[in-house]
C-alpha cells in the first residue's frame, strides 16, 4: 500500500514537468510596423510550452532601425534578443481553450548601434560632425506581462501582451544606446528606467494531451 | 482584443534636455578669512583654442568650458599676480533623449589632472567638480 502511494507520487511529480502541447507565434504588431517603415525591421517570435496552469515562454527576436533626422543625427542600430520566463494561465479551467495570462520574463540583447551626430558649441563658436559606436554591447531587463488570447480557428489563437518593462543594466562603449533591442527606448525625460511594449500574436498550437 | 491598438500612440512621447555640466568652476577666496575675493582676471583662455573667455575684468568666479571635441584641456589664467595653469580630463558621452532633439552632452570622469596654484581646495563632491583657489 505505502509503495503504491509513493509510486503514484513519483509519477505524478514526473508528469507535471512534461508539456500538454506548444505553441508557435509570431508578433504580427512588429511585421506591419516593418511594412509600414522601410528604416525598420522588426521581428519576433515566441514558442509556449504549456504546462496547463503554467505556461513556459521562450521568446526571441531581431531589431534593425534606422532614424534619419540629419543635418541633427543619423542613429542606426542592428541586434537581436531573447526573453525566457513562464506566465501563470488564469483561465486553465475553463471550458474553451481561450489563455489569460500574468507573467514574467527576463530579456537579454546583444546589438551594435552608431550615432552620427552634430555638435553645435555657442562656447568655442564651432559646428562639428562627429560619430560614436557601441559594438556588440550587451543588455538585460526584467518584464512584467499580461496577455490574452483567443481561438479564432482549429488550434489557431489570436492573441495580445502589454508587457512594462524595468531594470534595463546595459555597459555603453561611446554613447548611450537610444534603443535596446526587444526593450525599446533606453530613457526619456518622463520614463527613467522603465517603459511599455505590445504584442500582437498569430499562434499555432499543437496539443498531445487534450485540455 | 483590437482594443489596445488605441493605446499604442500615446506611448512614449520624445521630451529634450540640454544638460549643462561642462564647466569648471574656479571661485577665488581670501586666504586670511576663506570670504569671495573678486580677482582682477586679465585673461583666461585654452591652449586648445584661440581667443580669451575674460579680458582684463573682477570676477570671483571663472567658468572653463570643456570641449566635446578633446579628452584633455589645458586652460591659463593670467592674474595680476600671477599665470597659472589648469589642466582638465575627462569623457564625452552623447545622449540622444527623442527623435526630435539634438544630441545631448554629458561629461563624466572629469579630473583635475593638474593644476599650478599654490593655494586651493578641490571640491571633488561637485560635478563638474569645483577649484577653490585662495590669495
Amino acid at each position: 500500500m505505502a509503495q503504491n502511494q509513493e509510486k503514484d507520487t513519483t509519477t505524478f511529480s514526473l508528469t507535471s514537468f512534461v508539456p500538454q502541447g506548444i505553441k508557435f507565434g509570431v508578433d504580427g504588431f512588429g511585421l506591419i510596423r516593418t511594412g509600414i517603415n522601410p528604416n525598420l525591421t522588426t521581428i519576433e517570435g515566441k514558442a509556449e510550452f504549456d504546462f496547463k496552469k503554467y505556461i513556459g515562454v521562450f521568446e526571441t527576436g531581431v531589431y534593425t532601425n534606422t532614424i534619419d533626422s540629419l543635418p541633427k543625427y543619423r542613429y542606426n542600430i542592428s541586434g537581436s534578443f531573447f526573453k525566457i520566463g513562464i506566465d501563470a494561465n488564469l483561465l486553465h479551467k475553463s471550458e474553451d481553450k481561450s489563455v489569460f495570462t500574468f507573467g514574467l520574463r527576463y530579456g537579454r540583447a546583444r546589438q551594435t548601434d552608431k550615432l552620427q551626430y552634430r555638435i553645435n558649441d555657442p562656447v568655442y563658436g564651432f559646428t562639428d560632425n562627429l560619430s560614436a559606436v557601441n559594438s556588440k554591447i550587451g543588455g538585460g531587463w526584467v518584464e512584467m506581462v499580461v496577455g490574452l488570447q483567443v481561438e479564432i480557428f482549429n488550434n489557431l489563437y489570436l492573441g495580445y501582451s502589454a508587457r512594462y518593462k524595468l531594470g534595463l543594466r546595459f555597459k555603453q562603449q561611446e554613447f548611450v544606446p537610444f534603443e535596446m533591442a526587444g526593450y525599446g527606448r533606453t530613457e526619456t525625460v518622463s520614463q527613467k528606467n522603465s517603459t511599455w511594449g505590445f504584442n500582437y500574436y498569430l499562434l499555432y498550437s499543437i496539443q498531445w494531451e487534450g485540455k | 482584443m483590437f482594443l489596445p491598438l488605441l493605446f499604442i500612440s500615446c506611448l512614449e512621447e520624445p521630451e529634450c534636455v540640454q544638460l549643462n555640466n561642462n564647466y569648471i568652476k574656479v571661485s577665488f577666496k581670501s586666504a586670511t578669512d576663506g570670504t569671495v575675493l573678486p580677482v582682477l582676471v586679465d585673461s583666461v583662455f585654452s591652449e586648445e583654442y584661440i581667443g580669451n573667455f575674460y579680458k582684463g575684468t573682477d570676477e570671483t568666479d571663472v567658468y572653463l568650458p570643456l570641449s566635446p571635441v578633446f579628452q584633455q584641456m589645458s586652460f591659463i589664467l593670467q592674474t595680476p599676480y600671477k599665470r597659472d595653469t589648469v589642466q582638465v580630463s575627462y569623457n564625452y558621452l552623447p545622449k540622444l533623449y527623442g527623435t526630435q532633439c539634438e544630441v545631448s552632452a554629458m561629461y563624466q570622469n572629469v579630473e583635475i589632472t593638474k593644476i599650478s596654484f599654490d593655494s586651493l581646495k578641490i571640491n571633488v563632491d561637485q560635478i563638474p567638480p569645483n577649484v577653490q583657489v585662495y590669495y
